[in-house]
């Protein structure tokens, strides 16, 4: 069973609000993950990525699969 | 697809504030498609998957969807509408709390403080901050 990293939007209507999440390829799509492991606000000046480097590479390490939207936000921010 | 760089967060935020926008006017299955490919982040393969439809269907549906989309916008422009009233909503936000912080400082009367407040609350709400 493959675990994924998305870029997972939250957040009302106008308000667009990411989470970097780890989640199950196959889970429902009830909003369940296993872990967030990042933000992304889009609205913040200059737009702002927090990530938690250290889960991160640890879940890759763990051969979890980033998507591509996400492996770019980790490039971007220095992790791989 | 087409000619958006799915791999660009940027480009992800905009489609999302199109699909904000004009998400009604798609039919029902655009509607999930795009929702699944650009707010979830999964893959063709994990939506024909999840919707039993072909990876081929997936990619017609967006296809048509954002054509729909960027069609609407390129004539109605609410894109930029809505940008340049945030900006505006920011500006009048930060003005309104450096005039309150200069009044509460001078004490001013409280009815212009109340009245700051006024501003400030309202643009927040319009801005749909939570904080």
């Amino acid at each position: 069973m493959a675990v994924k990293i998305r870029l997972r939007r939250m957040g009302a209507k106008k308000t667009p609000f990411y989470r970097i999440v780890v989640a199950d390829s196959r889970f429902p799509r009830d909003g369940r993950f296993i872990e967030e492991i990042g933000t992304y606000n889009p609205l913040a000046e200059p737009s702002e990525v927090k990530i938690d480097a250290e889960k991160a590479n640890q879940w890759i390490k763990n051969g979890a699969q980033p998507t591509d939207t996400v492996k770019s936000l980790f490039k971007k921010n220095g992790i791989m | 697809m087409s000619n958006i760089d799915v791999s660009s967060e940027v480009e992800r935020v905009k489609i999302g504030l199109l699909l904000d926008l004009y998400g009604n006017i798609l039919t029902e299955k655009q509607k999930q498609t795009m929702d699944l490919y650009f707010q979830q982040d999964y893959s063709l393969s994990e939506i024909s998957e999840q919707l039993s439809i072909t990876r081929q269907a997936v990619r017609d549906s967006l296809l048509r969807a954002e054509t729909t989309l960027f069609d609407t916008d390129a004539r109605l422009g609410l894109l930029d509408k809505f940008n340049e009233t945030r900006q505006a909503l920011e500006l009048a936000y930060r003005n309104a709390s450096f005039v309150k912080d200069f009044a509460q400082r001078k004490f001013l009367p409280s009815e212009i403080i109340d009245k700051l407040n006024e501003i400030m609350d309202t643009a927040s709400e319009s801005l749909g901050e939570d904080n």
